[in-house]
């Protein structure tokens, strides 16, 4: 097959493309030292490739440090692309792939079990003539144990091919390297002709040319100088695309809720949800406050929606964790207010750049006392957007906080999807500053729902004291100890008439089987990706995937029955029985799992770890080949 | 408005003869002169014998958690700059576990008036040393007295970049009403730090300064644009030698040579904020009441919504949509 590139306008002219193979998805990694613009040249081709109507997944590979030493095995900074003919939900398993920029960060992604026999690596070669003898050595060592592993081993002038074009390579050998794969994957160069300029679009007109040559320099290389490329057929789609991160998603998200301000303290994963917001927050008339702590952050929070704004606090496990006497006063004096926490590695500081989903008891249960609220986790990028229009709605129906869960893989990771139309609806209705209503309390719960109106300052005879006591109907402290009783009744009462109108979890399957997988939050795609697998083998396996947290979703305990076994998939810890000291008896189960026992008195079962990475098909697919043949 | 109006039919709980009451009286009083409606006015607390105020103020109000009221009140001044809303705390809510928030609401300066009750000891709890006890403070957590250097309120404040320090005490209600007032004119943060008498665990903790027969003797009532005199007969004057402070007798040398107090001058309100020792030591000088400084400074209600409005004339009223189909969104065909 011979595939005439056109030229596009203002590039050198293309190579050809001979003898591609078509693939229906692949897993390219791009990794180097930090600063180098891995991420970029990895986030560019994504885009490109979602622009060609290619399913895309981006993870971001980073280290725990902002600047790791040069050359460091744990310093591997970096980005992983899965690219797609169809939808593409999740990672992936091992890279078909790599390109280096130096051998010592690849130890580290080889000890994570990123790549396996035949992966092909692309690896800088400057380090051969390097005028340390050390750093000879230690090229040469790792290209001959690279080779030994199985790599396919393909050593690159990358400096030498770009000091032909610029006089310092380091800045813009990623565009070099991005024009290399655009013309190993068949990439439009008209959308990365536009992707490059849109990078450097701040920059001078010399700047962007000079990084659109190394791009075309890049692609012609790659097809005067590699036997293989490939052709990843995309698809047709009507509908217009956006492609963002899950962070970006919920930043748009709070807009499109008509959510008036959010107030938080910089924490890792979370922090960028309010750099996207401030970037367009205030020209809609919104608020970014960065407080003091997570614990002022909240109270700021608290503050603005007590005087009848919808406010959001972002945050992450260790700024949960200070939260928490405030969302209990939240939850005692019904105030609405959207709490997102992008969870990471813990306890404490834990592994902070790194996926987990450990939070899930906390959210539901972290604070002191009775303290119902709901919790629900977003599954995809997609649900990022629209949960965040969600929450805000169910905190105001339901005058509650909201929960609402996300994790460093659907922060940093990104996925095209269609377009969201903005819809008045989704907006806050404005304050109502109308007189408040003789003899109604500012609690006067609804026998049937728990629900109760609230009065904002301003409002004329509305006048009360909000207080974290328990109170009545009147928001007077309570020293009779019935009231206590009775307005924890009304506050769970909430949770139980929103849980009515709850729909039963859609079955990914069979409605019956050997075996239920039962997710929540960023593990969908490979949970999914590993079942329709192992269908195709033939085993009884299908799965659903859990959004609402508190309250659960209906019908769980009548669909667990249908299955001879159930079992959780998570990014949590669990204990395996047959560890040392591990019975059956003292094991401890992995959050969900727990959960979801206690719930519905099921001996659900878990497959789970904290390795903080995401989950990837293979893994899951291995565990449910086990776990059928038992 | 009468003060009547601005009872609630909530059973007062404070301890017979708690100075709290009095505060209560005051601000009830002070209040029907501002020119508010009840509506819009707010009193927001932390934790403590003192943060139980909102209950009896027919107002809007909130009881939150301890220490962390200014955090509340920034974001409710932020979005609804136009209410009057209040702080009440006390010294352990706002200077203990409250500290943080205290200096950061301080320096950024929202439009608010803070009341902290100092009783020097944690009421609520039954007796503790709180940061304002004297060092060698005996109680049920520190029976061989407290290791503790206590904070200087006045201090602190304008080391926060507070734009308004004021003292008073309960026991003087015509002061306490008079220093509200100034303090709510105030724009910006008014920080009014109010001695008051905890009878049951700390009784009697400010009597030589409140008691009538040694009052005139240990404080000394600043008024702008006044020469500082004080003692029994207005007999003492302080004089400023350079930057140094010095008590002198009013028979010796005349009231336009004394210091004079100016609350716009922040040096002056540095020197008199350390009148901390105890004022009958000797060498020591008495304790300042009155309004120590004021300042004006941009309010963060005033600046956050300037903010706001200058972005949206700058770029026009945010269009969602546009936002949304921006460089990254496409059709494939
Ligand atoms: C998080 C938290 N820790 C401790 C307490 C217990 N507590 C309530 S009030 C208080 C101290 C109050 O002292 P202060 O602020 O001086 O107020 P006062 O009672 O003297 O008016 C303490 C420690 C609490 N309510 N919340
Ligand atoms: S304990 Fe002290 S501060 Fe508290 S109410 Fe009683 S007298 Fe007042
Ligand atoms: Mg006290």
């Amino acid at each position: 097959m011979e595939n005439q590139i056109i030229e596009p306008s203002g590039l050198r002219p293309m190579g050809t493309r001979k003898n591609s193979k078509v693939v229906d998805q692949t897993v390219v990694e791009i990794v180097s030292d930090s600063g180098e613009g891995a991420q970029k040249c990895g986030q560019s081709l994504g885009s490109i490739s979602a622009k060609m109507g290619n399913g895309v997944w981006t993870v971001e590979i980073i280290p725990a440090e902002i600047q790791p030493p040069a050359r460091s095995r744990e310093g591997a900074s970096g980005i992983r692309v899965r690219i797609g003919s169809k939808k593409v939900t999740n990672m992936g398993n091992h890279a078909n792939l790599v390109v280096a920029l130096n051998e010592q960060v690849l130890y580290g992604r080889l000890a994570q079990d990123a790549y396996k026999e035949g992966t092909v690596l692309l690896i800088e070669n400057k380090w051969a003539n390097h005028e340390l003898e050390h750093i000879r050595n230690q090229y040469a060592e790792a290209i001959t144990e690279f080779k030994a592993q199985g790599l396919d081993v393909r050593e690159i002038p990358m400096e030498t091919e770009c000091l032909k074009l610029v006089r310092d390579a380091q800045k813009g050998k990623n565009m070099w390297v991005l024009g290399m794969l655009c013309g190993i994957y068949g990439r439009d160069m008209e959308r990365a002709e536009e992707q490059v300029r849109g990078i450097f679009r701040k920059k001078s007109e010399k700047i962007i040319s000079s990084n659109l040559e190394l791009l075309s320099a890049g692609y012609d290389w790659a097809l005067n100088n590699l036997e293989f490329n490939y052709e990843i057929p995309a698809m047709k789609l009507d509908v217009d695309q956006v492609v963002m991160n899950g962070n970006e998603a919920m930043s748009f998200g709070t807009m499109a809720a008509g959510i008036e301000l959010c107030s938080m303290y910089p924490i890792t994963p979370a922090t960028s949800v309010s750099h996207h917001l401030a970037e367009n927050f205030e020209k809609v008339g919104g608020i970014v406050h960065q407080a003091e702590d997570e614990i002022a952050a909240i109270g700021f929070a608290i503050g603005a929606s007590y005087a009848g704004k919808t406010a959001l606090t972002v945050t992450s496990g260790p700024g949960l964790a200070l939260k928490t006497e405030f969302i209990g006063l939240a939850v005692m004096a019904e105030i609405p207010l959207v709490i997102i926490n992008v969870q990471r590695g813990g306890p404490s500081t834990g592994l902070p750049t790194k996926v987990e989903q450990s939070d899930m008891l906390a959210a539901i249960y972290g604070e002191t006392g009775d303290a119902p609220k709901i919790v629900f986790a977003a599954a995809t990028i997609e649900e990022c957007f629209h949960f965040v229009i969600l929450a805000r709605k169910l905190a105001e129906t339901f005058r509650t906080p909201v929960m609402l869960l996300s994790d460093t893989n659907l922060a940093t990771g990104v996925q095209p999807f269609p377009r969201p139309k903005i819809n008045s609806e989704w907006f806050a209705s404005p304050i109502d500053q109308s007189a408040w209503k003789e003899g109604v309390g500012a609690f006067q719960w609804s026998a049937e729902t728990g629900i109760s109106k609230r009065p904002i300052p301003g409002q004329k005879g509305g006048m009360y004291t909000l207080t974290g006591l328990a109170h009545d109907e009147k928001s007077r402290v309570a020293y009779d100890p019935d009231i206590n009783q009775r307005s924890a009744e009304h506050r769970s009462r909430k949770m139980a008439a929103f849980q009515q109108t709850l729909k039963r979890p859609a079955i990914n399957g069979d409605a019956e089987g050997d075996l239920l997988l039962v997710g929540w939050g960023s593990t969908l795609g490979a949970i999914e990706e590993a079942v329709a697998k192992a269908q195709e083998e033939g085993l009884k396996v299908s799965s659903i995937h859990l959004r609402f947290l508190l309250p659960l979703e209906p019908g769980l305990k009548d669909i667990f029955s249908r299955f001879k076994k159930v079992v959780t998939v998570e990014l949590n810890y669990s204990d395996k029985v047959g560890d040392p000291m591990i019975t059956s008896e003292n094991r401890r189960y992995s959050q969900l799992a727990w959960y979801l026992r206690a719930h519905t008195l099921t001996d659900v079962d878990c497959f789970s770890n904290v390795f903080g990475q995401p989950m990837s098909p293979a893994k899951v697919l291995q565990f449910i080949q086990n776990e059928v043949k038992k | 408005m009468t003060s009547k109006q601005l009872e609630t039919d909530q059973e007062v709980r404070w301890c017979p003869g708690c100075g709290d009451y009095s505060i209560l009286k005051q601000v009830q009083n002070v209040i029907p002169e501002l020119g508010l409606k009840r509506e819009e006015i707010v009193f927001v607390s932390g934790i403590g014998c003192s943060s139980r105020f909102p209950y009896y103020m027919n107002t809007y109000g909130m009881h939150s958690i301890h220490g962390r009221a200014p955090s509340v009140v920034s974001g409710l001044k932020a979005v609804r700059p136009e209410l009057s809303v209040w702080i009440i705390t006390g010294d352990g809510d706002s200077m203990s576990i409250g500290g943080n928030h205290l200096i950061h609401m301080l320096r950024r300066n929202f439009d608010t008036n803070i009341l902290l009750f100092n009783n020097q000891i944690y009421g609520l709890t039954k007796g503790q040393y709180s940061p304002t006890s004297e060092e060698g403070k005996m109680t049920k957590s520190t029976p061989m007295g407290s290791l503790d250097h206590p904070f200087n309120p006045a201090a602190l404040a304008l080391g926060a970049e507070a734009t308004f320090f004021a003292r008073t005490m309960d026991r003087d209600p015509k002061h306490l009403r008079d220093v509200l007032k100034v303090a709510n004119d105030h724009k910006g943060a008014s920080l009014v730090e109010i001695y008051q008498n905890c009878n049951v665990f700390n009784d009697g903790a400010f009597f030589g300064m409140t008691d009538k027969d040694t009052k005139l003797e240990q404080t000394l009532f600043v008024e702008q644009g006044k020469p500082l005199i004080y003692g029994p007969q207005r007999e003492w004057g302080i004089m400023l030698d350079g930057l140094t402070p010095r008590k002198v007798s009013t028979s010796e040398v005349s009231a336009n040579d004394l210091w004079i107090h100016d609350d716009r001058d922040r040096v002056k309100a540095n020197i008199l904020a350390r009148f901390f020792g105890d004022p009958m030591a000797e060498g020591n000088f008495p304790r300042p009441f009155g309004v120590f400084y004021q300042a004006q400074r941009a309010t963060h209600d005033d600046l956050i919504n300037a903010q706001v409005n200058r972005a949206k004339e700058a770029l026009g009223a945010g269009d969602l949509d546009k936002l949304l189909s921006g460089r990254n969104t496409w059709t494939i065909a």
